[in-house]
């Protein structure tokens, strides 16, 4: 007993009511990863043709499920318990009031179950609903009207998560007057004000056009319309999906490591250019859109490579805290610093794991910014291949690496097997690095994504890097790796939770060698920062949509609704009606030539 | 930073069990050159130059010229 009352207190010590939520949010983190597992392969075997025990009618379903489930419940949900967390921490006060953290993570619950639903409601023709509609919901195809709904909900929960953070901000600013920021924060608060930015195109959409669309109130949309302002969110979430991540990099890592951050005001630009330069963006997304003047796709491409910069910056800051740790256990040489660090470490080795992937990524993210070199690889398997790096293991890696870390520490009880976790992670790396591979070369022989089944009858793809069956079999074996990795992940956390309570487990995180007194204080002027964000996106967004809205309207030109079906009645009536035209048009002709001779 | 992190916690670095290496503690206050993060992003510039010449001659070189319009 009294080793317990003289060990350090851990998170869920200090704030238990906090550390409640944030277990609940990460819950249904994990329960959303399991599900789009349990997609993620049967898509595998399916497309590669080794099992197809379902038909590819439903495969649409079955990517949308694994889509959304994973890139907006499973990544989301993570992030908003991780951001729960590391406000509290750093801040060292409880929130303001945790009814209303309770109120948002109820309608984030309820949003996501209600677009699940609807998903997932597409297996079955018993129930006349679906959402087939892919994780980017692109108008035509339309969803049921509870899809749309759902997402609303959801968003308007993240939206009242971001103001209770704000709101305990302001409480801790009152109380300790003139102070810093501290680091995790701000991190957390450039990142809300980016979602919001970004999230006003998808609500717009959503709500103008989309979902009352759906209902049959209004006839016809736009589609390039409301692609842009998917976009106009579509890329800002990928940060908002990546900044938890970096967030973790930053602050925990270099602890892990056995060192301290390099640098603090390093990290806070980073986070401000994240906030400024994500989002005037998302035109990249559409380089092969018609109805978007090539000018436009020119200045996206431009904000685009001056993105490359934080993460640029981020590679420096995060590798030289490691270094730091590293020297700090005896590491020395050049290179040979790497061998002093704590590899047997699951968290460790899971995040720099991570990073290294994210590296890869770059590559292909820089191929995919290019505006000429995109058109080689658009719509091909090569870009799915590109975001299992980025959004499928640098952050899913680094958010299964942090909770191996944190986990015990919001529980209280000790991590059930470091070693399973360790093997988990390596496993996530090997199969992501066979998965990724096939799909980004055969995205370079011009195989399609989204497609049940690539192979056609009478066409061979030509042989590159290897041949197309062979592709197959290297992604499959990929796929399946990273199914049997998710389970030993989630297997391990329940486990865990089951486990006899410890103590001893707090982990306190070290200030950084170059401290916040070390950054201008114009990097935590957020007033500021929201004004050029805005004006950025204004720059990059205004004639745009103003072209399209003057080319084809605001609910466009009356483009069909998919998924469509052929009413046969109809067609047969205007088959008919089309003969008996044609008729009388000869008829005419004959009649009016034999008059005008 | 929050005045939760006090100077304690610099020194405090408790390893998870299984990674209890011995930690450098006065190497802390010497001068800290993290020459091989350089040599590390040298590296992954070096194969980022690599993969720009090798997609020239890949998708470039090998194929016929695209012409639109």
């Amino acid at each position: 007993m009294s080793a317990e009352l003289e060990a350090e207190p851990t998170f869920v010590d200090k704030f238990p009511e906090e550390a409640r939520i944030i277990r609940a949010a990460m819950w249904g983190s994990f329960l959303a990863l399991t599900l789009g597992a349990i997609f993620g392969i049967i898509q595998t075997l399916h497309r590669t043709g080794l099992a197809r025990p379902f038909s590819s009618v439903d495969y649409y379903t079955f990517l949308t499920a694994h889509g959304v489930f994973l890139v907006i419940s499973f990544t989301i949900f993570f992030l908003v318990g991780l951001f729960t967390w590391a406000v509290v921490r750093s801040l060292d006060r409880p929130l303001l009031n945790t009814k209303i953290t309770w109120t948002w993570y109820g309608m984030m619950a309820v949003g996501m179950t209600m677009t699940g639903i609807s998903i997932l409601a597409g297996f079955t023709s018993r129930i006349d609903m679906s959402a087939d509609v892919l994780f980017t919901f692109y108008a035509p195809l339309q969803a049921h009207p509870l899809f749309y709904t759902g997402l609303v909900v959801f968003i308007i929960g993240t939206w009242v998560a971001g103001a209770d953070w704000f709101r305990t901000w302001l409480a801790w600013r009152d109380e300790n007057p003139g102070e810093r920021i501290p680091l995790q924060t701000f991190m957390v608060l450039t990142t809300m004000i980016m979602w919001y930015i970004a999230t006003l195109a998808i609500a717009a959409s959503v709500l103008l056009f989309l979902l009352p669309w759906s209902l049959g109130l209004i006839e016809s949309v736009n589609p390039t319309l409301t692609r842009t302002l998917f976009w106009f969110f579509g890329h800002p979430v990928v940060y908002f999906w990546l900044m938890p991540a970096y967030m973790l990099w930053y602050t925990v890592l270099p602890k892990i490591a056995g060192g301290r951050l390099f640098s603090d005001p390093l990290a806070r630009v980073v986070f401000v250019l994240f906030l400024l330069l994500s989002t005037p963006v998302g035109i990249h997304h559409q380089y092969l859109d018609p109805g978007i003047a090539e000018g436009f796709k020119f200045i996206s491409m431009t904000n685009t490579m001056f993105l490359l910069l934080p993460s640029l910056l981020t590679a420096f800051t995060v590798v030289a805290s490691v270094e730091y740790g590293a020297r700090r256990r005896g590491g020395t040489g050049i290179f040979g610093w790497l061998r002093a660090l704590p590899w047997r470490n699951p968290a460790f080795t899971g995040m720099m794991l991570a990073g290294l992937m994210f590296a890869a990524g770059g590559f292909s993210g820089m191929i995919n910014a290019g505006l000429n070199i995109n058109y080689m690889i658009h719509n091909t398997i090569w870009v799915p291949g590109h975001f299992h790096l980025t959004v499928g293991t640098a952050v899913a890696l680094t958010f299964m690496a942090g909770a191996y870390w944190l986990w015990p520490q919001l529980t209280n009880r000790p991590l059930y097997s470091p070693q399973i976790g360790l093997a988990q992670v390596v496993l996530w790396f090997i199969g992501m690095a066979l998965m990724s591979n096939a799909m980004h070369a055969q995205g370079l022989l011009g195989v399609p994504r989204r497609t049940a089944e690539p192979e056609y009858a009478g066409f061979e793809y030509p042989m590159a890097f290897g041949g197309f069956e062979e592709l197959n079999l290297q992604l499959a074996i990929g796929g399946t790796i990273l199914f049997v990795s998710t389970v030993l992940f989630i297997a391990n956390i329940v486990i865990t939770s089951w486990s006899p309570k410890a103590s001893g487990l707090a982990r306190p995180l070290p200030p950084a060698l170059s401290g916040p007194e070390d950054a201008p204080k114009v990097l935590d002027n957020l007033r500021l920062w929201v004004g050029i964000a805005l004006v950025l996106v204004f720059l990059a967004y205004a004639l745009p949509l103003a072209g399209i809205i003057s080319n084809s309207g605001v609910f466009g030109t009356g483009a069909g609704t998919y998924p469509v079906w052929i009413d046969v009645p109809t067609a047969v009536a205007e088959r008919a009606l089309a003969v008996v035209t044609g008729v009388t048009a000869t008829l005419v002709n004959a009649v009016t030539g034999v008059f005008t001779l | 930073m929050a005045g939760s992190e006090t100077a304690s916690t610099v020194t405090g670095e408790m390893n998870p069990p299984g990674d209890g290496e011995p930690i450098h503690e006065d190497a802390e206050t010497e001068e800290f050159d993290p020459i091989g993060t350089l040599a590390l992003i040298m590296t992954y510039f070096a194969i980022l130059v690599i993969a720009w010449v090798y997609v020239y001659f890949i998708e470039f070189l090998s194929r016929d010229l695209t012409v639109i319009g």
